[in-house]
């Protein structure tokens, strides 16, 4: 199977810059990226460095950008690549993270933000078992955190993150995910500070790009966030714009079955709160100008709209359940 | 990392890795970790398992400190975090694995040991436990024989520097990668036992390598014991259980090496596969592949091109694990003064001829904890030893001569030739004739090792060089393995010899220790096993 | 060539009636010319927008079980034209047809409506809509306009691409459904960067400052391929690239213009519709310059 690999070259000591280098390959029908890559260094160029080690998409050392997208190369298969219709596969290194030399990257950002959610149980002092025994764990209580214990840290979803592109206050999907495990660990006790610190770490910040659903070992983290927030808001902790926003659009449906947008600008941000609004008030002005700013008072409820209400009040009626 | 949780309770610790340690290749054990912690389990059974897995060459004395700090050193790791699989009343559960007379071992799914170096990993981000990543250490230092620390370079700047230490522990895993075809990482290069060799430290029973019985033909990926502990069946071309024939009453689930050999047999028969024989999971049911085996399917689908909840996967035995290394006594301490060893770098002995399958992870967290205790205790009480003048100067001229382009062999075909030998000779069963010959083309390749060349001439993250330096330490086991091969006289446990067929415990009840002679070929000397309670007696399953 | 008629619910979502009403006026227009006929979901709420997930799933599937109800009574599969309301309706739809018990959970509740779902409706994006089950050969059959010359940015975006396992449409990492209509209606697509990367809009209110870097950088990307024109399937990923455009670059010292049109505005213009009609003057960035070749003077 013959292909051509684009390959992002960066030696620091003789380049000035990053530059491709294209390389000719007749591989078996199965080879991989990595393969084609350990060729390439092996019998073409043994300066060309990468990171590796299993080969089989467990040790999260491997993963590099391939035509765009981050992948764990010891599972891209070439073939595949191929069957995109590209001439070249064009390989780069890691999103966000400084190059160090070809397709080796810092990944210091990525570990500090793993250290930032606390990722090591903390059990309540006084709730310890014995020495010759285990906490009791029922295999139902395992569920919640199951996925995020494939997490093989290959900082895959870091590097496709459309957040942590921009954003390098953002935890991003792994750490979340990790925090997610601890969160919803019948053992740890520290449930609501975590979920507190996670409002500064991020969890907010999500905007749903869903490039981490895409995630070799099946972590999925958007569904870890996803279930976070709503653990955060049931925990109260919504003194803060993202679970304001998620509320504040809850009820706007609530009142007419369709959101009103004008309206939910002030009420995500408090009608009152002049130097949030203020700065954003011409964009308003100008939006209104062209007609995108529908006034709230033409707002009209979706036909039918008594069910709607009915569906809402199903809801409430269970929560005071709960309660 | 074990050992630093350890001891960094005691003394100023630090782990060095030529990875990041969650890059370690522990993660890729799946099946899982033995420990007596059913109510109707004891821990001498799991003892008498052990010895008798280990074709009785292991020291009794070790295997007894395996087996009864195993329930505690489970209950200590789940207390850390880890999140075992559970019975419906919410204790640990444990599945059966080869070789044991309970269903003892306890599990993550398929993922035990990467959840464990997780749980590890989270604990030295707890205690802040400093640790020098991606550091490649190239010269332990060890003068008067006592161990000073280490040299080595920094892979993203590529600076030499010395690392003094009141105690140093090896814990860097096995060598399999001086085979072809091996489950082990890339990284798995026997690291540490070759510093240790070269410094002067004796290798112990390296001879034995075991062979997993089921990893994937195409790139030798590990299919985990656990599936056949789920109940899964080994089948040859006539779709016949073959074990049946070979291990009677334990089938699927004997020891290692028995059903490696029994493959090994019944492909030689023609009753092959396309050189392999199946590993068949369909009668599970894809709910309970899903939940209890969901990686292993994975890696079927992935680099084989089988969903094994429709088909069988063909698997062939693979070399998995070193059950020779650094020899150390009960505490991990080696003949060397502040110098220790754990884990699959290390020989007890616990496995003796042939370990059992969940005892893996079991011996890093058992001897982990105590040579990390050990070591910690011996560090408080001595004073730090003077680190001898020009060993850095020496690494770092070493380091320039394998880049001034002086030499002519290539590190990839030096390697590649290597594992073909280690391969054809050196494989499940072994003769005299196809050893002598093998050995001599490892002492040649080690001949045409001291010519290698690098091209890469950078000093920033040279991956080149540092291949270069790791088939360095796998010629020298290498030789190590294939002299000790060549010399032991008889058929035990993982090594198993046509000319030699049957155990001999007259004349080879002993451990093989290896020393680095002056002229750089091992030298063999013998240790007594340690026998306290059961008598050595025919291994049959 | 004898076609099937084709008749959906039309589910506009919320941003069609409030901040993009061309949106809704050109999809209508559009629907028109090719024949599609279109049954207005007056009744149907928001989809939630995956907000109402992360506070409570269960209403926002209940709230979503109503709609396919709704349509399910008319008979129809449900065509929506936001990437998000595709990514919740078919997440929702998905979960309700998987999983018998929750289906009779939320049955339970709409039971009081007169209403109960029993998970047969798909719903679709109206660029599925018109690339599979209108066809692309239909489609450039219909144009008396073509888009001779324009290099057309496709902007995929996120929600209608991922998860994979949800949406099942094409292969994220190499989608070809957008770029191909580009060329039914004789334009030229780029290939650019930034075509399947995030515009940030979700997080418009939350934290401005990163969602409209995200903005600048999918305009740029597009810049630097030299695309005339974006064009999105998606209202929330037009407020986030036209309505914010100039806030955002402002924001980030990030000059230029980009127009970026909806998917329906560029398909009406390639079957004719005027201007007018596709009320393009409603875009905060002007396309006039971009379509001078396209739109007859």
């Amino acid at each position: 199977m013959k292909s051509v690999l684009s390959v992002q070259r960066f030696i620091p000591e003789i380049d000035e810059a990053p530059h491709f280098e294209s390389y000719e390959l007749d591989l078996p029908d199965e080879a991989t990226i990595l393969d084609g890559l350990t060729y390439i260094k092996e019998n073409i160029d043994d300066s060309l460095t990468f990171r590796r080690s299993c080969r089989s998409a467990i040790c999260g050392s491997c993963s590099m950008v391939v035509n765009g997208y981050s992948k764990l190369t010891c599972k891209s298969p070439i073939a595949v690549e191929l069957r995109r219709g590209r001439d070249e596969i064009v390989i780069t290194p890691m999103r966000t993270m400084r190059v160090i030399k070809d397709l080796v990257v810092d990944m210091a950002p990525y570990w500090q933000h793993f250290r930032d959610v606390e990722p090591y149980l903390q059990p309540d002092p006084n709730k310890v078992p014995g020495k010759m025994e285990e906490y009791v764990v029922l295999p139902e209580q395992l569920a919640p955190s199951r996925r995020d214990l494939n997490c093989i840290q290959c900082a895959v979803c870091y590097s496709d993150c459309g957040v942590t592109e921009v954003s390098a206050e953002f935890a991003g999907p792994p750490a979340l995910a990790k925090a997610h495990r601890f969160v919803t660990d019948p053992r740890d006790s520290k449930r609501r500070q975590r979920l507190e610190k996670l409002v500064d770490l991020g969890l907010w910040d999500c905007a749903h790009a869903y490039n981490c659903m895409e995630c070799p070992k099946h972590v999925n983290p958007a569904d870890a966030i996803a279930d976070l927030r709503r653990m955060s808001i049931a925990e109260g902790i919504t003194d803060n714009l993202g679970a304001r926003h998620s509320q504040a659009f809850t009820e706007n449906v609530e009142r007419s079955g369709r959101l009103n947008e004008s309206a939910l600008v002030p009420e995500t941000l408090g009608y009152t709160n002049i130097s949030a609004l203020l700065p954003i008030a011409p964009q308003g002005a100008m939006m209104a100008l062209k007609g995108k700013m529908p006034l709230p008072i033409f707002h009209r409820k979706v036909d039918n709209y008594d069910e709607v209400k009915k569906i809402y009040a199903a809801f409430a009626k269970t929560s005071e359940d709960k309660e | 990392m074990r050992a630093g949780v350890e001891a960094c309770r005691l003394a100023d610790t630090a782990i060095i890795s030529k990875v990041h340690p969650m890059r370690s290749h522990s993660g890729a054990a799946q099946g899982g970790i033995n420990a007596a912690v059913s109510k109707d389990d004891s821990w001498e059974n799991h003892w008498f398992d052990t010895v008798k897995g280990s074709d009785y060459l292991g020291d009794q004395d070790a295997c007894q400190v395996l087996t009864k700090e195993a329930p505690e050193v489970i209950y200590e790791l789940e207390h850390m975090g880890a999140l075992f699989s559970r019975t419906a009343d919410g204790r640990i559960a444990t599945r059966p694995f080869g070789g044991a007379g309970f269903p003892r071992t306890c599990f993550v799914a398929d993922i035990t040991g990467h959840v464990l170096l997780q749980t590890l990993y989270e604990q030295l981000v707890k205690h802040d436990v400093k640790v020098y990543e991606e550091f490649f250490v190239t010269d332990l230092v060890i003068v008067d024989n006592i161990c000073r620390g280490v040299v080595g370079f920094d892979l993203t700047s590529g600076e030499f520097a010395g690392i003094g230490a009141k105690a140093v522990i090896i814990a860097t895993g096995g060598a399999g990668r001086v085979f072809y075809k091996s489950t082990n990482a890339l990284i798995s290069t026997g690291d540490g036992m070759a510093l240790a060799y070269r410094a002067g430290a004796p290798l112990e029973d390296m001879e034995f390598v075991q062979f997993h019985p089921t990893t994937l033909a195409s790139n030798g990926v590990l299919i985990t014991e656990g599936a056949r502990g789920e109940g899964a069946y080994l089948l040859n071309a006539a779709g016949e259980r073959f074990m049946s024939r070979y291990a009677p009453n334990k089938l699927e689930l004997a020891s290692r090496d028995v059903v490696a050999r029994a493959e090994a047999d019944e492909i030689a028969a023609g009753r092959g596969v396309n050189g392999c024989v199946l590993l068949d999971l369909r009668h599970l049911g894809e709910a309970r592949i899903n939940e209890r085996l969901p990686q292993i399917r994975e890696l079927a689908i992935d680099f084989a091109g089988i969903d094994p909840v429709h088909a069988p996967i063909p698997t062939k035995p693979g070399a998995h694990y070193t059950m020779g290394g650094v020899r150390c006594d009960l505490d991990g301490l080696t003949p060397v003064q502040g110098l220790y060893a754990a884990g699959e770098a290390a020989c007890v002995s616990v496995h003796g001829a042939n370990r059992l399958g969940g005892n893996s992870l079991l011996e890093t967290v058992v001897f982990g904890r105590r040579a990390g205790r050990a070591a910690g205790a011996w560090a408080r009480n001595v004073s730090m030893p003077a680190f001898p003048n020009g060993y850095v100067r020496r690494a770092e001229a070493q380091r320039e001569r394998m880049l001034d382009g002086s030499g002519t062999e290539r590190v990839s075909v030096l390697r590649n030739e290597m594992q073909e030998v280690m391969n054809s000779a050196f494989q499940i069963y072994r003769t005299e004739k196809d050893m002598a010959a093998g050995l001599k083309k490892i002492q040649a390749l080690r001949q045409r090792y001291t010519r290698v060349r690098v091209d890469d001439k950078s000093r920033i993250f040279n991956t080149a060089l540092q291949e270069a330096y790791e088939l360095g330490f796998m010629l020298d086991l290498a030789e190590v393995i294939g002299t000790g091969a060549l010399n032991r006289k008889e058929s035990r446990g993982g090594h198993a010899r046509r000319d030699y067929p049957t155990r001999d415990d007259s004349n080879w009840l002993k451990h093989s220790l290896y020393y680095m002679s002056a002229d750089g070929h091992p030298r063999i000397e013998y240790a007594p096993v340690t026998i306290t309670k059961f008598q050595p007696a025919e291994r049959t399953y | 060539m004898e076609y099937k008629p084709l008749r959906y619910a039309y589910f506009t979502g919320c941003v069609a009636k409030g901040t993009c009403p061309e949106l809704h006026r050109s999809t209508v227009e559009l629907c028109k010319v090719l024949g599609i006929e279109l049954w207005e979901m007056t009744g149907a709420t928001c989809c939630g927008a995956g907000v109402i997930h992360d506070e409570n799933p269960e209403l926002q599937i209940a709230l979503n079980a109503r709609t396919f109800a709704m349509a399910e009574g008319q008979g129809m599969d449900i065509v929506n034209i936001c990437s998000t309301c595709q990514q919740n309706l078919g997440q929702d739809a998905k979960a309700l047809r998987d999983h018998p018990e929750l289906r009779a959970r939320i049955n339970d509740i709409l039971k009081d409506s007169g209403l109960q779902y029993t998970g047969n409706v798909t719903v679709k994006n109206l660029l599925w809509v018109l690339v599979s089950d209108y066809g692309l050969d239909r489609l450039a059959a219909k144009v008396t306009n073509p888009l001779t010359g324009l290099k057309v940015a496709s902007y995929y975006g996120c929600q209608l691409l991922r998860p994979v396992d949800e949406t099942g449409y094409e292969d994220p990492d190499n989608p070809t459904s957008f770029d191909n209509l580009v060329r039914a209606l004789g334009g030229t697509p780029v290939d650019y960067a930034g075509k399947t990367r995030c515009c940030g809009f979700h997080i418009l209110s939350v934290n401005e400052n990163t969602s409209t870097r995200m903005a600048v950088k999918r305009l740029q990307e597009a810049e630097e391929a030299e695309a005339d024109i974006m064009v999105t399937p998606c209202p929330l990923c037009h407020v986030s690239l036209d309505a914010y455009q100039p806030r955002a670059r402002k924001l980030h010292d990030a000059p230029g213009k980009m127009p970026v049109v909806h998917l329906s505005q560029l398909v009406g213009l390639a079957c004719g519709i005027d201007p007018g009609s596709l009320e393009l003057s409603r875009l905060m960035v002007s396309p006039k310059k971009a379509l001078a070749a396209v739109v007859p003077a």
